[in-house]
């Protein structure tokens, strides 16, 4: 059975929806997502157009501004929803991991 | 030296990997992509350099559109500020290049790339599934054909022409198809790991499967008259309105800034008409020649080898001859047979005789067995009879009502089924087996 759009967000869609917490233009999300994880997770142009497409028709993202070619994004209710579900996602594996590791050192 | 150049273009669909290194090594010998077109790639001097080239694919981006879209400015610009520039641009294909070693791929989304090429491959796919089932029933008809009756089949180069073609898409359609399928298989597995597969190309493959189809093409065709080299090249030639004028009109349209539903519909439109007309046009050509008697020959034209007057000694000079050659490169089929004519002297002995001449023994048993069978329904049958001068095998139709002599006389790679309407001395037979030899 495929996996519902969106269901799981990768780290590139994670990150975008993260920057979009406040209004900005496609072309500062590739440098605020670099600088936030120190160069580990890059997103490429044509990705960040496309997926930029996708939250949009998704209704997790809406177009706030257009200034000749520069198209401002912001998040909405429904990708702020979504963005916290991943993140709650990625706490219990990381606290799965601490209880799991933690009761092997115990002997 | 010349400053532009173009070729075709072979790569699958879905082998953007294998579009940016052919760019890449197109630039290290000093030719860097100026446009992109349906029929291929231009290209123009410049000095020798290392670049990196991306090739991408974005759906919503039209061929149609008489400029560039807001969309496609916008994904320019980001290409541009993670250092890319554009090199050309045809609809939704695109070809970027960089000078940066470390510039960020423009691509980096393994699964979103995916889903690009299986929207990409519902498109372009389709026709390849169709030409697949049409090749598929095509075959299934010629072996039922070469089954049943070979002889004309392989004797007519006009079905040995379209036989090849079949033949050709079916190879072609279904290894695109696997070769598809198998890296699609595959690519979802390393998407789900967050890595791209590449592709691997098939594209010597298919550059050797049309040589080696012109090259069959070439040894049919120069078997016959050099007036069916022409004909067959005015028929390809006939065919080229069918992709040059939709290209015509969608190009004059672009330029004149119309609408890009507008420019699709009357593309579409002149697509299905040069079709139509084309079709229209050859078969008128194939008609005509095919009707014209200068396409014939006349019984003086051939030296038929065997006459009623050789078995008989009598006179038949008024009766009707009919020969009838079909000639291609795999046999030659020939038909001889002479009556009297209508309203004439109706004792005039009637004969006739098939002969098939192989220039590839392979089917010979084929062939054999159709002319085995002719008429050797029950309660008709062939049985062997002794051989004659020196045929290899010699076989006699037994017809229980009927005063008809039907010999079938077999010698290495040529058959001859002889028909007599009255009882063959042994004296005649002898003769007719002399005279019909290879």
């Amino acid at each position: 059975m495929p996996r519902e759009k969106f269901q799981t967000l990768t780290e590139q869609m994670y990150y975008i929806l993260l920057c979009l917490r406040e209004e900005r233009c496609g072309m500062d999300i590739m440098d605020w997502v670099s600088a936030c994880t120190g160069g580990r997770v890059r997103i490429g142009a044509g990705t960040l157009y496309n997926l930029l497409e996708q939250f949009c028709d998704a209704g997790m993202i809406v177009l706030t501004r257009i200034e000749g070619r520069r198209r401002s994004y912001r998040m909405t209710s429904k990708g702020a929803e979504a963005l916290q579900k991943e993140y709650e996602r990625l706490c219990c594996q990381a606290a799965d991991f601490r209880r799991v590791m933690e009761e092997e050192e115990t002997p | 030296m010349r400053n532009h150049h173009f070729h075709l273009q072979y790569f699958g669909f879905y082998d953007l990997d294998g579009m940016g290194r052919h760019l890449e090594k197109m630039a290290a010998r000093g030719w860097m992509l100026e446009k992109m077109t349906t029929f291929g790639w231009h290209y123009r001097r410049m000095e020798p350099k290392r670049l990196r080239f991306t090739v991408t694919y974005h759906d919503t981006f039209s061929v149609f559109d008489p400029e560039q879209s807001e969309g496609q400015q916008e994904y320019q610009d980001l290409c541009r500020q993670s250092g890319w520039e554009v090199a050309a641009a045809n609809g939704p294909l695109q070809a970027f290049y960089t000078e940066d070693e470390d510039a960020p791929p423009i691509e980096t989304d393994p699964r979103l790339f995916l889903d690009t090429v299986e929207r990409l491959a519902k498109k372009t796919l389709s026709p390849d599934i169709l030409l697949l089932v049409l090749s598929v029933l095509e075959a299934c008809m010629l072996t039922g054909s070469l089954l049943h009756s070979p002889i004309r089949l392989l004797s007519s180069t006009a079905s040995l022409v379209t036989a090849i073609c079949w033949l050709s898409i079916l190879v072609d359609t279904s290894i695109t198809l696997f070769f598809y399928w198998q890296w699609h298989r595959k690519a979802i597995i390393a998407a789900a790991a967050g890595k791209f597969l590449p592709v691997r190309n098939h594209r010597r493959f298919r550059v050797a499967l049309t040589l080696a189809t012109v090259g069959v093409f070439y040894v049919i065709i120069a078997s016959r008259p050099s007036g069916y080299g022409v004909l067959f090249l005015g028929i390809l030639a006939g065919m080229l309105p069918v992709f040059l004028l939709p290209a015509m009109v969608h190009g004059i349209l672009k330029r004149k800034g119309v609408l890009a539903g507008v420019n699709k519909k009357w593309t579409r439109i002149t697509s299905f008409g040069s079709c139509l007309l084309v079709m229209v046009l050859q078969c008128m050509l194939v008609f005509s020649i095919v009707n014209n008697p200068a396409f014939y020959l006349e019984p003086e034209d051939l030296d038929a080898p065997l006459t009623v007057a050789d078995l008989t000694g009598g006179d038949a000079e008024h009766a009707v001859h009919q020969v009838y050659l079909e000639r291609s490169a795999l046999l030659d089929h020939y038909t001889y047979t002479v009556e009297a004519p209508s309203g004439g002297d109706a004792s005039l002995p009637k004969l006739s005789y098939e002969i098939v001449d192989l220039h590839v023994p392979f089917f010979y048993t084929l062939c054999q067995n159709e002319l085995h069978s002719h008429e050797a329904a029950f309660p008709t049958f062939y049985l062997p009879a002794p051989p004659i001068a020196d045929t290899t095998k010699v076989y006699a139709l037994y017809v229980p009502s009927e005063s008809l002599c039907r010999f079938l006389f077999c010698w290495e790679n040529w058959i001859v089924e002889l028909c007599a309407h009255w009882i063959l001395t042994n004296e005649q037979l002898e003769t007719a087996a002399r005279l019909l030899a290879p």
